[in-house]
């Protein structure tokens, strides 16, 4: 056991996967980086450094970079998973999945399905997501709801260098389509991570707190601004139950229905959008499932219905922050 | 230090990572008057902020952490004065100095990771094992603790610390548990036995007290026919035989979700408070590492469900004095085994606890153990 960050935690379980089983490959735009070129082979390891030492280890044809067209790779790596290989392929920001949408939600998401089961997709899709490095509209979005919406797509959005190795593990050894959300900001996380190999089973949410008071669902590192808050709570006597539901599809309902079953109040903290986003899908479940334990409103924490600001100081405002976890805690405590 | 009746209070120890604490905000004024149990200071490690209780009657003389400052396990937060103590600011001054001036943070030695155990290989496989040298006289035979199926050395967090006032303690993470590695042989209690004896050897050769709980247990009578011990003390436990809950065993194993095990360590404790998200959250990651279930099965089938053998008729044969420790509500291994057992055995049924005896009566276990080591030294 070592401390690890999460870019180390999500190169370990590929490492240790490719090396499980040699049907697992590597594919994306740079995910060796430089190959091909002058230099040294083993240059980036992708634009985060996250898949570096990969390329010299399993060499160039497990290890492929792709020109830049995800229509094109993501169909290809479709095609592979069909044929019997298990790609983990890299749509570098989630932002781009406009451009392969029909790859992803019509063939991948279907195929077993429209197959009768004849033939699957072991396919993982690795994808940041995420506001907060100031890069825009178009390469901050958290599309996890929209990738949740497809029945056909398992959906995995770590907040931690351990769940993001155990995960991963799991979205390659599963035999369905898995979109791997990793949130950019997450990347020099550390905490202990286990050198063996493990794997976390999908759909189970993790209890990071044990309160009694507040159900707090949150997603990705969303975790992270909930948690903080729980501690300042904790101070004013304010327990929270805070739940990482960590699978988006498959979705831990039991566990988030029974902490509200025992506390009556829920708040949800997520930074994908107010509109049909995780925070309102939760809302539902617990609306419909859940009614008669509330005691107070369901309360959602997420960025405005606005696309994300480039400049720092509007990027912040955008993102949920900690005060806005306490203000929302207090309300559904008070009511 | 100076003066007896001045008492350090020092950032506590939360947690095996824990190296360091970050000091929040003091609950406690200077002036004030404290009583055991009452909150003095707000400390925040990586994992949780909570609260340091006094751990005894005084007067907080001295504030000598400041809000923010981030410290070693260990370190002075703060000065108590015990009833009758002086309180001069130079009296104080002076047990502050030289608290400092011999302070030294808790560090591992050798290759290690200042948080984690210290490791070595026996028998070809990596074992993960401490050593706490204790404030015992010099030259106390020190005492061994073996852990239960499915636990770690973690489990005995409320136990090395009392047991460690008179003399060195050692634990270790069985082959399969824990941080060692995940071979185990075929499993029998030979195999394991083996190996801790193969570690004994390394690292403490000379003449132990050994206390074991549960498969701990089995493996302290069996290894009791293999070398000298001072003591032995079985703690929910009587050796290898012992009647053990089979849907327990394989509940345990095969659980593999944080809903699905919960109901199993439940079954533990008397108390379900003591259940906690931690506890269920670390059982849990040690499960999930690979080949954990595979290495759990072995043992179990060879060492706890297979084993056809009358323990008591053992403890017969034992010369090696012997003390046996249960739980009166244990759910996994019935108390009801002790009887039969020969008249030379002392029993101490503790009838307001679980299978988990040394966590649940950690005090009454203690001072059992401390009991029986200091009269075989």
């Amino acid at each position: 056991m070592a401390m690890k960050t999460y870019r180390q935690a999500i190169n370990e379980a590929i490492v240790g996967e490719m090396r499980r089983d040699a049907d697992v490959i590597l594919m994306g735009e740079d995910v060796a980086g430089g190959a091909g070129g002058s230099g040294e082979d083993d240059a980036w390891g992708g634009p985060l450094g996250v898949t570096k030492g990969l390329l010299s280890e399993f060499g160039p044809g497990r290890v492929l970079d792709t020109p830049i067209s995800e229509a094109g790779f993501i169909g290809a790596a479709i095609g592979a998973a069909a044929s019997g290989l298990r790609p983990v392929v890299d749509l570098m920001f989630n932002d781009f999945v406009g451009v392969c949408f029909d790859q992803v939600v019509n063939q991948a998401a279907k195929y077993r399905y429209m197959f009768g089961g004849q033939d699957q997709i072991p396919l993982t899709i690795r994808t940041m997501i995420g506001a907060g490095l100031s890069i825009s509209s178009q390469h901050s979005q958290s599309l996890y709801p929209v990738f949740s919406y497809f029945a056909g797509l398992k959906v995995l959005v770590p907040s931690s260098p351990y769940d993001a190795k155990g995960l991963l593990t799991s979205a390659i050894r599963d035999n369905d389509p898995v979109i791997f959300c990793e949130h950019k900001l997450l990347y020099d996380m550390t905490e202990d991570v286990p050198d063996e190999g493990y794997a976390i089973p999908l759909g189970e949410a993790s209890l990071l707190r044990e309160g009694g008071d507040v159900t707090v669902v949150a997603l990705s590192r969303m975790v992270h601004v909930a948690s903080d808050a729980a501690a300042i709570l904790a101070r004013e006597g304010i327990e929270t139950d805070l739940l990482d539901p960590r699978t988006t599809t498959p979705l831990d309902t039991e566990s988030i229905l029974e902490s509200v079953e025992a506390t009556g109040r829920l708040v949800i903290v997520d930074e994908s959008g107010p509109r049909c986003g995780m925070a309102s899908d939760i809302a539902a479940l617990v609306a419909e499932e859940g009614f008669g334990d509330l005691r107070a409103p369901i309360v959602k924490v997420t960025p405005p219905h606005v696309p994300i600001p480039a400049a720092p100081n509007l990027e912040a405002l955008y993102v949920p922050d900690v005060n806005r976890v306490l203000d929302a805690v207090r309300r559904v405590v008070a009511y | 230090m100076t003066s007896p009746l001045l008492l350090p209070l020092t950032m506590p120890k939360w947690g095996m990572s824990m190296t360091s604490g970050k000091v929040i905000e003091w609950i406690a004024a200077e002036g004030d008057h404290l009583q055991k149990g009452d909150e003095v200071v707000e400390i925040e490690t990586e994992k949780s902020l909570n609260v340091l209780e006094a751990n005894c009657e005084g007067l907080l003389v001295r504030r000598v952490a400041a809000e923010g400052d981030e410290l070693p396990v260990g370190a002075l937060l703060g000065v108590l004065a015990a009833p009758g103590s002086p309180t001069d600011p130079e009296t104080i001054d002076t047990f502050v100095a030289e608290f400092n001036a011999s302070f030294v943070p808790e560090t591992v030695e050798g290759e290690d990771t200042v948080t984690g155990p210290r490791r070595l290989t026996v028998d070809g496989i990596s074992i993960a094992h401490r050593y706490h040298p204790g404030s015992g006289p010099p030259g106390a035979s020190p005492v061994v603790l073996l852990h239960g199926f499915g636990g770690d050395q973690e489990g005995w967090q409320f136990n090395i610390g009392d047991m460690a006032m008179d003399r060195p303690v050692r634990t270790l993470d069985l082959p399969g548990h824990g941080l060692s590695a995940r071979v185990v042989g075929d499993g029998s209690i030979g195999y394991l036995t083996g190996v801790v004896s193969d570690w004994l050897d390394e690292v403490e050769p000379g003449p132990v007290h050994l206390v074991g709980h549960s498969l701990g247990a089995a493996l302290a009578v069996e290894l009791a026919s293999r070398r000298e011990f001072l003591s032995l003390t079985l703690i929910a436990g009587l050796g290898p035989g012992t009647a053990v809950d089979e849907e327990y065993v394989e509940g345990f194993i095969t659980a593999e979700r944080r809903r699905q095990l919960r109901p199993y360590l439940l079954r533990l404790f008397a108390d379900p408070r003591l259940v906690t998200r931690d506890m269920v959250e670390a059982v849990l990651r040690a499960k999930r590492i690979e080949s954990t279930p595979e290495a759990l099965r072995r043992i179990a089938t060879a060492s706890i469900l297979g084993v056809d053998t009358d323990p008591v008729e053992r403890l017969h044969s034992l010369t090696t004095p012997v003390q046996v420790i249960w739980g009166g509500r244990d759910d996994i291994a019935p108390s009801s085994q002790v009887d039969g057992i020969p008249p030379s055995v002392r029993v101490e049924l503790i009838a307001e606890a679980g299978h988990m005896v040394h966590v649940e009566a950690a005090s009454k276990v203690n001072r059992l153990v401390r009991g029986m080591a200091a009269g075989h030294p």
